[in-house]
């Protein structure tokens, strides 16, 4: 397996050091729950940077890292539902607790290849959400144009989510080795993005 | 000057650096935390001087009282004193030195910080690895004294007098320490048993040890959270902690449930890391 590089660790370090900036500086604004929702998502975030900091890519091979880190973009497309579009709340948080619980059986109870498919799919909605959903507040009106980085970030966190399960597919989207020097690169321009829409949304 | 240069060398790997520059973080932590009102160069200085000076001398004077534990493992036994790089005397000469230095300037700071510091090297020196460690495994309690020592007397210094935030921030050290040590202790389990020095893994079993080490660090985490929550610190600060926080304990869990060498070396450089981001916390927190 790939060795993480010295470059990985500065991207990482940098990707930790924002999120955290973020999370001390930047969540006061929010009310309470949504407050909540993205303390849960940056600080997955952050310890998932440290874990790979300290283990290495190997890490992402632990099933438990795997069933924690579907929390970070679902936490925070519930955010930003109930911040933009509070009366899909509720239902989007029945369907975030259904989609958690099927991943984290699916993970232990069933075949690789399910459980897989079921990470894609929870990852793929609430991707999608995080994505699609600063556009249309932006077209709204309601936000200024620095809110699409994060549908950018939204965007990037998906694409390594399922980069990462595909691993477990027969045929993965890219081979390990390349998935693991993008996982740094892709981790680094999410948060960023993250950081830079919050901010100035 | 080569000669001296390479003495120099040899005297910075018995510091300790990484060692005595975390518990020297945990002191300048501690004393800034306490948002003393009249803070000079010269109290600031002293203040880092002292505490350098007394944390290094007497890790070299373990050093010096280990040699022989030293030899016999294979971690340490390239170290200066076992290797016959430098000899006992001069070493002790040395870290007597620095700590009688270090001493007086702690008590001219102040009386009360002065008798912190010298508990702490009591603790250290005395209690910790002259009596205790060849005897029980429950000597790194008294050596977790004496790593909190720092921090009190930091703040201490700071207010004039001793606080429940400084006794929170200290508690929070004595408990994070069997986090750092028990995981070494398990790293190289080998090497502590063939030097004879009873550990927890050796007396209790890795399994409890693990236990041990996931209860001291959600304690550590409680006590630094109460600590910086007293302290006024913002909201911000506490839900990075709490985050932190929740990585050291799903680590630890990982280390009971998964056990293996990666995960307690993990934890080991994870509990260093959490202790540094945490006094940084601190740090920045109170002049913010």
């Amino acid at each position: 397996m790939k060795k993480i590089s010295v470059l990985d660790r500065i991207l990482l370090f940098l990707t930790a050091f924002i999120s955290a900036y973020y999370v001390v500086n930047g969540l006061e604004k929010y009310q309470g729950i949504v407050t909540l929702y993205f303390t849960i998502a940056f600080g997955i975030l952050i310890i998932t940077v440290i874990f790979l900091i300290l283990f290495g890519f190997e890490i992402l091979n632990e099933p438990i890292i795997v069933v924690v880190a579907t929390f970070i973009p679902l936490t925070f497309s519930l955010g930003l539902i109930y911040k933009y579009l509070r009366e899909y709340h509720l239902f989007y948080l029945i369907f975030s607790i259904g989609g958690f619980l099927i991943i984290l059986l699916t993970r232990y109870l069933t075949s690789k290849k399910v459980a897989t498919l079921a990470l894609i799919f929870v990852h793929g909605i609430s991707g999608v959400i995080i994505f699609l959903l600063p556009i249309f507040i932006y077209v709204k009106g309601i936000s200024s144009f620095y809110f699409l980085f994060v549908g950018i970030g939204g965007g990037l966190i998906s694409f390594k989510g399922i980069l990462l399960s595909s691993l477990r597919l027969t045929n993965p989207i890219l081979a390990q080795n390349r998935i693991n020097s993008l996982i740094p690169k892709l981790l680094f321009l999410a948060s960023l993005g993250f950081v830079i829409g919050l901010s100035l949304e | 000057m080569k000669m001296i240069n390479k003495k120099l060398k040899f005297y910075w790997i018995m510091i300790k650096p990484f060692q005595t520059g975390l518990l020297l973080l945990t002191g300048v932590t501690g004393f800034i935390s306490s948002r003393c009102l009249v803070i000079n160069f010269g109290k600031f200085s002293g203040l880092i001087l002292s505490l350098l000076l007394t944390i290094g001398g007497s890790t070299v004077l373990n050093m010096v009282f280990d040699r022989d534990i030293d030899l016999k493992m294979l971690r340490t036994m390239r170290r200066p004193i076992p290797s016959g790089k430098i000899r006992a005397k001069e070493a002790f000469l040395i870290g007597i030195i620095m700590c009688i230095i270090g001493l007086i300037l702690a008590f001219s700071l102040s009386f009360l910080y002065g008798i912190l510091i010298f508990a702490g090297i009591l603790f250290d020196v005395f209690v910790y690895t002259i009596w205790l460690k060849r005897k029980t495994s429950w000597s790194i309690f008294w050596g977790g004294i004496s790593g909190a020592m720092p921090i009190l007397a930091g703040r201490t210094l700071g207010i004039g007098y001793i606080d429940t935030i400084g006794i929170m921030f200290a508690l929070s050290i004595l408990l994070w320490i069997p986090t750092h040590i028990m995981t070494f202790n398990m790293l190289y389990f080998n090497d502590y048993k063939k030097a004879g020095i009873p550990t927890f893994p050796s007396k209790y079993g890795f399994k409890n040890t693990r236990v041990v080490i996931a209860l001291s660090s959600v304690g550590a985490s409680i006590a630094i959270g109460i600590g910086i929550t007293a302290l006024g610190l913002s909201w911000g600060y506490l839900r990075l902690l709490a985050i932190l926080s929740a990585g050291l304990f799903g680590l630890a869990i990982m280390s009971v449930l998964k056990p293996s060498e990666k995960i307690n070396f993990g934890l080991f450089k994870y509990a260093s890391l959490y202790m540094l981001i945490a006094m940084l916390m601190t740090a920045i927190g109170s002049v913010s």
